[in-house]
């Protein structure tokens, strides 16, 4: 039963990665009529951290996911950042570290009519204690079951 | 044998305390330390080209940085108190900005209101060739210096490295204002 629910599992999502973030890929059933809840995996590696969908920096990086069609995406959910000094100075930072859930509330079926994936564009900038990365961008498909 | 302890450690303290070069004293591991500074003439956001070679006979610091890097940023301020500091001093500090558009930049650079040329290097290829051989290989060239500072001394040779990879991270620029220290007190050399 185990390795059934395992089996389940692996063929309803899949992951893309880059060296330090990993996004889950769900597959997504829309709905006649009502909306639909996207939830979506983030791991971030070990020893790493990404600045926040929310920063208190305007200069800082965000993560961010979009979706395309435009529009489609009704509400966007993103947690809340841990805070964290930056080791040898006074400023705190908004970061996501290990792993992070993400959920969109998405339109009904019908916006989507005609579609088999949605694109999305996850852009994020990691940093671990001694180094900064700048910003990267993870394009995937978020397949649609009809 | 205790007399023995008591000079060992008198010694080491004065190594360790005195002695010790400010490279050492930065981190261990700077990289380039005792080779020439790479030439460039980069434009400032002031209009200006600015030459390294037009600075031989003053002591330069360069910081290599992007809006986006929150190493920067937390170092701004102080860089920017650094260089009023030494300023008297003939020190001429620099922050090269990696890759980014002019208007950013520009905007950025307000907040922190710097009294030091901000000069631009939009395709990256000054920070590439300041890029220690093999430091960093998972990295694109341009990206190793990121939010390093260093110090070039009155003929060019760089004296202190503070890559991030092999130093601790030091917003006030404690290391770099003590290697300063003592290049102005020496004449120079350390």
């Amino acid at each position: 039963m185990i390795a059934l629910f395992i089996l389940l599992g692996t063929l309803m999502n899949s992951e893309v990665s880059t060296d330090i973030v990993t996004a889950t890929i769900p597959r997504i059933t829309l709905e006649t009529g009502q909306n639909t809840t996207l939830r979506m995996q983030l791991i971030v590696k070990d020893g790493y951290h990404i600045q926040a969908h929310d920063i208190s920096d305007e200069y800082l990086v965000p993560t961010t996911l979009d979706i395309e069609p435009e529009g489609f995406v009704i509400e966007k959910g993103f947690p809340v950042g841990k805070k964290l000094r930056l080791e040898g100075s006074e400023d705190i930072l908004d970061v996501y570290d290990g792993t992070i859930e993400i959920a969109f509330t998405l339109q009904p079926a019908a916006s989507a009519q005609g579609k088999s994936a949605l694109r999305a564009k996850l852009r994020y900038q990691a940093c671990d204690d001694k180094r900064c990365f700048p910003p990267r961008t993870l394009e995937f498909e978020i397949p649609i079951d009809q | 044998m205790k007399i023995f302890t008591i000079a060992t450690g008198f010694i080491f303290i004065v190594i360790i305390g005195f002695g010790a070069p400010a490279s050492m004293l930065a981190g261990d591991k700077q990289p380039m330390i005792g080779e020439s500074a790479p030439l460039f003439a980069l434009k400032g956001l002031d209009g200006k080209t600015y030459s390294l070679e037009e600075t031989r006979g003053k002591i330069v610091v360069i910081h290599f940085a992007t809006t986006w890097c929150p190493f920067c940023n937390a170092e701004a301020p102080h860089l920017d108190q650094l260089a009023k500091d030494y300023k008297k001093q003939d020190v001429q500090v620099f922050l090269v900005d990696v890759k980014e558009e002019r208007n950013l930049v520009e905007k950025w650079s307000t907040r922190y209101n710097f009294s030091f040329p901000v000069l631009l290097d939009p395709d990256g290829a000054v920070s590439a060739r300041y890029a220690p051989e093999g430091v960093q290989p998972d990295l694109a060239r341009d990206e190793v210096p990121l939010a390093s500072n260093l110090i070039i001394d009155k003929d060019g040779t760089i004296r202190f490295y503070s890559l991030l990879n092999t130093t601790a991270f030091d917003a006030k620029l404690r290391a770099v204002r003590k290697t300063l220290d003592i290049l102005l007190k020496s004449n120079n050399s350390l």
